[in-house]
């Protein structure tokens, strides 16, 4: 499966699930357009672990607009926060999937405590196959203690009556901004 | 039989409840789901032949792979704990907990912490014990326990749930799922956020790098797992593999498989424990690994097949007469078919007493993503039962069906009008439990053995040779479909025989004469071997036959060779004979000009499906439609037959959804090729139901 076609095939796949995808040139633009929609309603923004570079260029994205809580952030201010980002190291087109790397559990908590999970994904990290991750979780392996989540849409319960109903303990919303 | 009456009495009673509340809708979700999961993979039998030795191959080196899981966990900072049983594994959490100086903890969903009665443990000794999941917390607060392994609460309406809801608040809330969600994330976030000891248990071990896969849709599992300081993973044994890659392809058909997802939608790998917000404080992961009976499991070679569950609660889905009685009935603490050998292996024999309920269908191993043999497991744990404590009297009765059979035949018509009469058929349930109303079918003076001795002929130049295998059914009461096979064979020119033989012995294995029924098939192997060794295949009539020839014996004779033979020589006599149509050797007609509803046979899904009478009817140009919604009629062989709650009426139970189905469909009959199903669709819809040999025509 080419690359495009393993895109095409996540997006599918992510968006059924109840995953949302936007696309965009860069990170810089996700970025912005993260800090835009966390502007609007006002709450803080958790952010997962990342390139000092990013941190920077968010600082000022959001200076003044709203609060930013930093990589490694104290439990209480991540769970005040509205929305959460986090850098998936991969992809996974036929589960729909993103896949998540921490170190810190406070990187976990990004993706698990706030309403809203934003996720900045390049298109050229997303592999075909759940089993081409394999590689992924090695490498991780060696730089243990890990965890790897695969996250495959917002967190969901059906257990009353089936009534499937999108955000639980988890975030109801999962919005993946895809580089191409 | 201590006990029995008591479960016909609790089948009483909850027949007289009228269906459990949104169980069969949460089935029918689980197999819908599956069943579309299953189309994205490209080679479904594949994948599950993948997994069922990835299981295989993990358990047969699991102390290697114990022993490489424990060396890598504890090089990330595990503490591991081994239990050997129940009481070991509490008393080891109570410790852990009690050592932290915690008053409690937060949990994620496992159903290992409740086959080993962690919570009663727990609360016994004065710790609060907070369940996360929903479905969970819902029964907790009950002080019940869960119905379905996917859906705890399934039986719970969104009424019922408020008030549990209202009730723990002090505050009033209204039956809107919205607000009640609202409201239970408000409530646990607290526990969550305040909680000293977290436990979960783990759906996979890896053992090449020390890690466990935790899997929930909620995201409890991943708060659960990574705020408490104190982390304890409850992890069966049988759980760990080696490789990655293995533990992943286990979560994709977990997910498949449980609720028709491509994947949970958290499925977290975790190995060792994670600093929280770049601390260096105390943060423990204890790591329980747990036995309770699964060494004994591993060695036994019935119920070492257990031990492949992957816990996705798929074989429940297709159980009918779990959807009946729901899981609180059929199960101890593991519920559905799984559950009997597991109950058997961890709580004890006495437990496991609700296998009776089984009514022997199959279904659950063709839906099993790691093909686990859970009929012949239960049909075991009958065995099990019927050492101590003898097998029920109407049970023995119906093992001897082939003998009542033959009788029946030779003192026919006297033995005809003896089951028409009121007064015998009185007679005959209370002596022997068959129920009185049952419509038995006629029997036959002259068998089809006979009548083949009449129209057997030579073929010169044959361009097959086949044997027919008939079973009680087309030999005694309705000899005229094995005539009409037997006459489209020889318009195809193939040489016929019918050599002596018994019915292929499935009522045995049925209600666990395992040893019986391993008579029969030695005895079938023998007569049927000088035939099968010179080249002759199978052509079998009747569904269960087939299955038993195909898919039992090999089993039950595991070191015969000749049996593995058989099986593969053995044919459906509409497999053979769509062959003989598609290359042209005989045309099939239909002339009926009616709308006919198909029924497949549960043991039929194990061979072809509906695919050859699908295929048939094409070809007459019958307008047949499938009426299905793949789980058994609830006939069941003789299982429907039996007197009271744990036969007919359960049996008229399972099957009015299928009744309602071919009434809604407005079909002018059935077709079928169960004999024992026709009497029951007969019966439950008032429809006409035949054999298809009975309404195709085949000419040269």
């Amino acid at each position: 499966m080419s690359n495009s076609a393993a895109v095409s095939l996540f997006i599918e796949r992510f968006e059924e699930q109840g995953g949302e995808v936007e696309r965009v040139a860069g990170l810089e633009e996700a970025l912005t357009k993260i800090a835009e929609e966390v502007a609007r309603s006002g709450m803080p923004l958790a952010v997962a672990s990342c390139d000092q570079r990013v941190l920077e260029f968010l600082k000022r994205e959001t200076r003044g607009k709203i609060e930013l809580i930093p990589p490694k952030g104290p439990l209480n201010l991540i769970e005040r926060a509205g929305a959460g980002l986090t850098f998936p190291a991969a992809g996974v087109a036929e589960t729909g999937s993103i896949l998540e790397i921490c170190y810190d559990d406070a990187d976990r908590l990004v993706s698990s405590l706030p309403p809203i999970h934003f996720a900045y994904l390049r298109s050229g990290a997303i592999v075909p196959s759940l089993l081409d991750i394999g590689w992924v979780i090695r490498d991780a392996h060696r730089n243990a203690p890990f965890t790897a989540t695969l996250i495959s849409g917002p967190s969901r319960t059906g257990d009353i009556e089936l009534t499937l109903v999108k955000g639980v303990h988890g975030p109801h919303t999962v919005k993946v901004f895809l580089e191409v | 039989m201590a006990g029995l009456k008591d479960l016909e009495e609790a089948v009483k009673s909850r027949l007289s409840e009228g269906p459990v509340r949104g169980l069969y809708a949460a089935m029918v979700r689980g197999l819908t789901g599956r069943a579309k999961a299953i189309q994205e993979i490209t080679d479904f039998e594949e994948f599950r032949s993948e997994v069922r030795s990835i299981k295989e191959e993990s358990l047969r080196k699991l102390p290697q792979l114990l022993e490489m899981f424990v060396r890598n966990a504890e090089r990330h900072g595990a503490r591991i704990h081994y239990a050997r049983d129940a009481a070991e594994a509490n008393e080891i959490i109570f410790r852990i907990i009690k050592a932290s100086g915690a008053t409690g903890l937060v949990k994620s969903k496992s159903l290992t912490s409740e086959e080993i009665m962690l919570n009663e443990w727990l609360e016994e000794r004065g710790l609060e014990v907070v369940e996360t999941d929903l479905g969970e917390r819902i029964v907790q607060l009950a002080r019940e326990r869960p119905s379905h392994l996917v859906f705890p609460a399934i039986h719970k309406s969104r009424e019922e749930v408020a008030d549990l809801f209202s009730r723990e608040s002090g505050v009033a809330l209204s039956g809107d799922i919205k607000e009640l969600l609202s409201y239970i994330r408000r409530r646990l976030r607290r526990y969550f956020v305040e909680a000293r000891v977290g436990l979960n248990g783990a759906n996979i071990g890896i053992a090449e790098i020390g890690a466990v896969v935790l899997e929930t849709n909620e995201g409890n599992g991943r708060l659960v797992a990574s705020i408490p300081e104190i982390q304890i993973v409850l992890l069966g044994v049988e759980k760990i593999v080696e490789t990655v890659e293995e533990g992943l392809l286990l979560a994709r058909a977990h997910g498949v498989s449980a609720t028709g997802q491509r994947v949970t939608t958290y499925v977290s790998v975790m190995a060792g424990r994670l600093p929280l917000s770049g601390g260096v404080g105390a943060r423990e992961l204890h790591i329980v690994l747990l036995d309770n009976g699964r060494a004994r499991m591993l060695e036994d070679p019935y119920f070492r097949e257990a031990l492949y569950c992957i816990r996705c609660g798929a074989c429940m889905n297709v159980c009918a007469p779990y959807s009946v009685v729901g899981g609180h009935l059929f199960g101890h603490i593991y519920p559905g078919p799984i559950g009997i050998p597991w109950t058997l292996a961890v709580h004890g024999v006495e437990k496991a007493l609700f296998s009776h309920l089984c009514i022997s269908c199959g279904l659950c191993r063709e839906v099993c993503p790691a093909s686990i043999n859970i009929p012949l497991m239960i049909s075991r744990v009958k065995e099990i039962l019927a050492e101590r404590m003898g097998h029920p009297r109407v049970n023995r009765a119906m093992m001897m069906y082939e003998r009542f059979a033959g009788l029946a035949s030779r003192t026919a018509p006297v033995s005809n009008w003896a089951l028409r009469s009121r007064i015998f058929r009185y007679l005959l349930e209370k002596a022997i439990g068959l129920d009185s109303s049952v419509a038995i079918p006629e029997f036959r003076r002259e068998s089809f053995e006979q009548r083949f001795r009449k129209m057997r002929r030579r073929v010169t130049d044959p361009q097959r040779r086949v044997i027919v295998f008939t079973d009680i059914f087309a030999n005694y009461s309705r000899p005229e479909i094995a005539e009409a096979l037997v006459k489209a064979l020889y318009l195809a020119d193939i040489e016929v025989e019918l050599p002596e033989q018994l019915s292929s012995g499935y009522p045995l294995v049925a209600y666990g004469d395992l040893e019986g029924a391993r008579r029969y098939a030695r005895r079938n192997l023998e007569l049927l071997w000088p035939y099968v060794s010179r080249g002759y295949e199978v052509v079998s009539i009747e569904p269960t036959a087939t299955y038993t020839l195909r898919h039992i014996y090999p089993y039950l004779l595991p070191d015969e060779p000749r049996a593995r033979e058989l099986a593969g020589r053995t044919r459906e006599a509409l497999e053979i004979l769509r062959e003989l149509v598609d290359r042209g050797a005989v045309e099939v007609r239909y002339d009926g000009g009616r709308r006919l509803g198909l029924h497949v046979p549960c043991h039929q899904r194990a061979l072809s499906g509906a695919s050859n009478i699908i295929a048939l009817s094409e070809k007459a140009g019958l307008d047949a439609q499938l009426v299905e919604d793949g789980i058994c009629c609830g006939m069941a062989g003789t299982f429907g037959m039996k007197h009271g709650p744990l036969g007919r009426e359960l049996a008229l139970a399972m099957g009015n959804r299928l009744f309602d189905l071919f009434l809604s469909s407005r079909v002018d009959a059935i077709l079928t090729e169960s004999s024992v199903c026709a009497i029951h669709l007969r019966e439950g819809t008032g429809l006409e139901v035949h054999h298809p040999l009975e309404v195709l025509r085949f000419v040269k």
